[in-house]
């Protein structure tokens, strides 16, 4: 404090009562901030993948944190989503417009969240398992749970137990999720997870299983540790495994 | 009080479907799986040495043979009363595309690859096959992905034929007769164009971004799918067919009631309209989760539902669309899972609920939800048969000769065990005596000069034998015995090879069944047929 100009001091607290949170300009600037998060999130909810990409943009710019765009934005607004596709107010097509808008957003703002430091609230790994080649449930488990701030590694369709396997070892992560939609590709849910423990990796990884003629009976049969009844539930779900 | 009209006993198969499927009084509920060739894929070896002879006739004639062997109803589907346009099988389902656009499709490995060519530019399609989806082709890459091949299709559904399709009405009374009083066939059509996109060519990430995006284009597109529809239909209207279901697919995993009510419903109350006006019994195949559906679907104008799903697929048990769907027909309630239940006992019991549950509603039949899955023991559709016969009957009689446990009991030591799944279970087919040079020499010669407007390279890989080559420049033929590029190949042993040249193995069947392998230019395999001529 020695040796700084007394008038300094007196800029320095005009400013904060100009331009701090609570003063005139400060308070404009939250405004604009929440103004902002609030067409990102309803903007998602309507679908405008163009609208959200251009708000995020604005937000980074505007110097919002990059976890606050992302929590307060794309994660609550696709949290919504999921509230309308349970209420029965939303369905696949809905979701899947929205899940277009978030991803538009997030791919805008994983740069700066890397450079941040922030960290995705789990990893997940995704697939059909083998002999399967459907996608279209699994693409829309993987949006959602990337719209839950998930890190989604999406291995794509008929994938062999031993892939799961190299995945799991290659990314460690949090959770392996298997979609399967027919009843005679059910089966390699089983021996993927069989797989996993013949690889001594079963105890590091938590299993969700979903699709078609996949029940909570089945996936507890098989020893999975969560079934996803749909898209929005398995995020439910996959919450609850890490303890979210 | 008014007077029931008489319950014939024994009524036959035939009578019993047909006084179902209009709301009359049947002498117990009929049993009616949809089965295909992917339903039996697992089936002992007598129930597709069977279908596989018959099959050499050709696709309904093997499902018939098959159904037969089974021991269930006929409700035959997808005899067709039309016939359908070379080229692409699924741009194919759209219509037939005039010059200047052209479809084509080939095999790469197992990828069937089809292409649709433009002026203004080429769409190409990739079609994948595994061992677990038989033969039944699954999408890996779609048609149109993004507004420039959105624009290339647009042009080229502008260019489908505007006319009814050529009738097939011989084949269709084939059929009939073959069934007789066993069963009834039924005609099929496809689903909605919206469906049809949604499914096949554009996928459903794809129809709905573009639909968004770009719905006045998207609906003028679908405008003229839809009217190039209702020529098929005003076809299948004139034909024989007592029966006609068209395999819509609807299920809220894939659209939203609002949608639905929009793209899909109008047009299905459209076909209603026309075929209901011909006489004919018009259902719906719809095989997912309808419960959102329920009071659009209670007021459509088609006669009933095909193929109703229960959980888990699906979210409508039978009796409950019974209840929700009052004068609709409907057919299904057995959810692939409970197919595929090796405990029979637990299925015995499952099924005489579902069949009391269904008994009070007229215009209820049983069946599949959805195909009969692969791996379903030829004792389940047994089993379910002596349910309906029993617990199903409306006769006191029958009803009460039924014990639980005894068809079980009385069938103890049979097989219960699905065949080895991936593995066709008719064991190695002996590699009969066969020579395949000489066989090819004769289908050289009399190929030889028929295809004048034909340039390419056949390739005819030989177990147990060599590799030929057969040389097409102009319509003139050369054989060789040589290994080397082609631009269409088959492989396969003798005796499967010799009986698809001589037409006593259809082609088809044999692709589906895995006798023989087809890769490369599938219209250039297709010249072979001359050679018959």
């Amino acid at each position: 404090m020695d040796g700084i100009p007394p008038e300094n001091f007196v800029t320095m607290i005009e400013a904060v009562h100009k331009y701090g949170r609570y003063g005139p300009l400060g308070k404009n600037k939250e405004k604009t901030m929440d103004k902002t998060i609030e067409t990102i999130y309803t903007g998602i909810l309507d679908g405008n993948q163009h609208l959200v990409a251009q708000q995020v943009t604005e937000a980074l710019n505007a110097g919002l944190s990059p976890d606050l765009i992302l929590k307060n934005g794309l994660v609550a607004a696709m949290s919504e989503v999921g509230r309308l596709f349970e209420n029965g107010e939303y369905y696949v097509p809905e979701m899947l417009i929205a899940a277009r808008a978030m991803q538009a957003g997030l791919k805008l703002l994983k740069p700066s969240l890397a450079d941040t430091g922030v960290k995705a609230v789990g990893r997940v790994v995704i697939g059909t398992v083998a002999g399967d080649l459907h996608e279209i449930g699994k693409n829309l488990v993987g949006m959602m749970l990337e719209g839950a701030g998930f890190e989604v590694i999406d291995l794509g369709t008929d994938i062999k137990p031993e892939a799961f396997v190299n995945a799991v070892r290659e990314y460690k992560p949090d959770i392996m999720a298997m979609s399967a939609l027919l009843t005679t590709t059910m089966p390699n849910m089983e021996a993927t997870i069989k797989a996993l423990e013949g690889a001594g990796l079963r105890k590091q990884v938590k299993v969700i299983i979903g699709g078609a003629p996949i029940t909570e009976e089945y996936a507890n049969r098989i020893g999975a540790d969560g079934f996803g009844y749909d898209a929005s539930l398995a995020v439910k779900v996959a919450r609850s495994l890490i303890g979210g | 009080m008014t007077k029931k009209s008489p319950i014939k006993e024994q009524m036959s198969a035939r009578e019993r479907i047909l006084a179902a499927l209009q709301g009359k009084p049947v002498d117990r509920i009929p049993f009616v799986p949809l089965i295909d060739t992917y339903s039996v894929l697992d089936m002992p070896a007598h129930v597709q040495q069977v279908m596989q002879a018959a099959a050499s006739e050709g696709y309904w004639q093997g499902m018939l043979a098959a159904i037969r062997e089974i021991g269930c109803d006929i409700m035959l589907r997808h005899v067709y009363v039309t016939k359908s346009a070379s080229g692409a099988p699924h741009l194919n389902g759209f219509g037939r595309f005039e010059p200047p656009v052209v479809t084509s499709s080939r095999m790469e490995g197992s990828l069937l690859v089809e292409t649709l060519e433009t002026p203004i530019g080429t769409l190409t399609g990739t079609w994948g096959f595994t061992e677990m989806h038989g033969w039944i082709p699954h999408p890996v890459k779609h048609l149109v992905t993004d507004h420039e091949e959105l624009k290339i299709f647009a042009y080229a559904v502008e260019h489908l034929c505007l006319e009814k399709p050529e009738p097939d009405f011989e084949n269709f009374g084939n059929a009939e007769k073959a069934i007789g009083e066993a069963g009834i066939a039924t005609t099929s059509f496809l689903n909605t164009p919206l469906m049809d996109l949604i499914e096949t060519c554009w996928g459903l990430e794809n129809t709905y971004f573009l639909l968004h995006d770009y719905p006045d284009e998207v609906e003028a597109i679908l405008d003229r799918l839809h009217q190039v529809q209702r020529l098929v239909v005003e076809r299948i209207a004139e034909s024989p067919a007592k029966v006609v279901i068209e395999y819509e697919n609807t299920s809220s995993t894939l659209l939203s009631p609002k949608i639905f009510r929009r793209y899909c419903l109008p047009l299905l109350n459209e076909y209603a309209d026309i075929l209901r006006s011909a006489d004919k019994i018009f259902l719906v195949h719809m095989c997912g989760k309808l419960a959102a559906f329920a009071g659009d679907l209670a007021s459509a104008r088609f006669n009933g539902i095909a193929d109703i799903s229960p959980h888990p697929t699906g979210n409508f048990t039978l009796d409950e669309a019974a209840a929700a769907l009052p004068g609709k027909v409907l057919t299904g309630g057995i959810d692939a899972t409970t197919f595929i239940e090796s405990d029979l006992p637990r299925v015995e019991a499952k099924i005489s609920a579902l069949i009391e549950g269904i008994k009070p509603y007229p215009g209820v039949l049983l069946g599949s939800a959805d195909t009969a899955p692969r791996g379903t023991l030829l004792e389940t559709f047994r089993l379910i048969q002596h349910l309906v016969s029993t617990v199903g009957s409306y006769l006191g009689r029958a009803a009460e000769s039924y014990r639980p446990g005894e068809f079980l009991t009385s069938i103890s030591g049979a097989d219960k065990t699905p065949q080895s799944r991936g593995s066709t279970p008719v064991g190695k087919e002996a590699v009969e005596s066969v020579d395949m040079h000489q066989v090819l020499q004769e289908l050289t010669r009399r190929l030889d000069g028929k295809r004048p407007e034909v340039t390419g390279i056949i390739k005819f890989t030989v177990t147990g034998d060599k590799v030929y080559r057969l040389f097409i420049e102009q319509g003139r033929c050369r054989l060789e015995i040589s290994d080397g590029p082609s631009d269409a190949s088959m492989a396969g042993n003798p005796k499967n090879l010799l009986a698809l040249f001589t037409g006593k193995l259809n082609a088809m069947a044999a692709f589906m069944t895995r006798k023989i392998k087809f890769d490369g230019n599938l219209q250039l395999l297709g010249v072979l047929a001359a050679a018959a001529e």
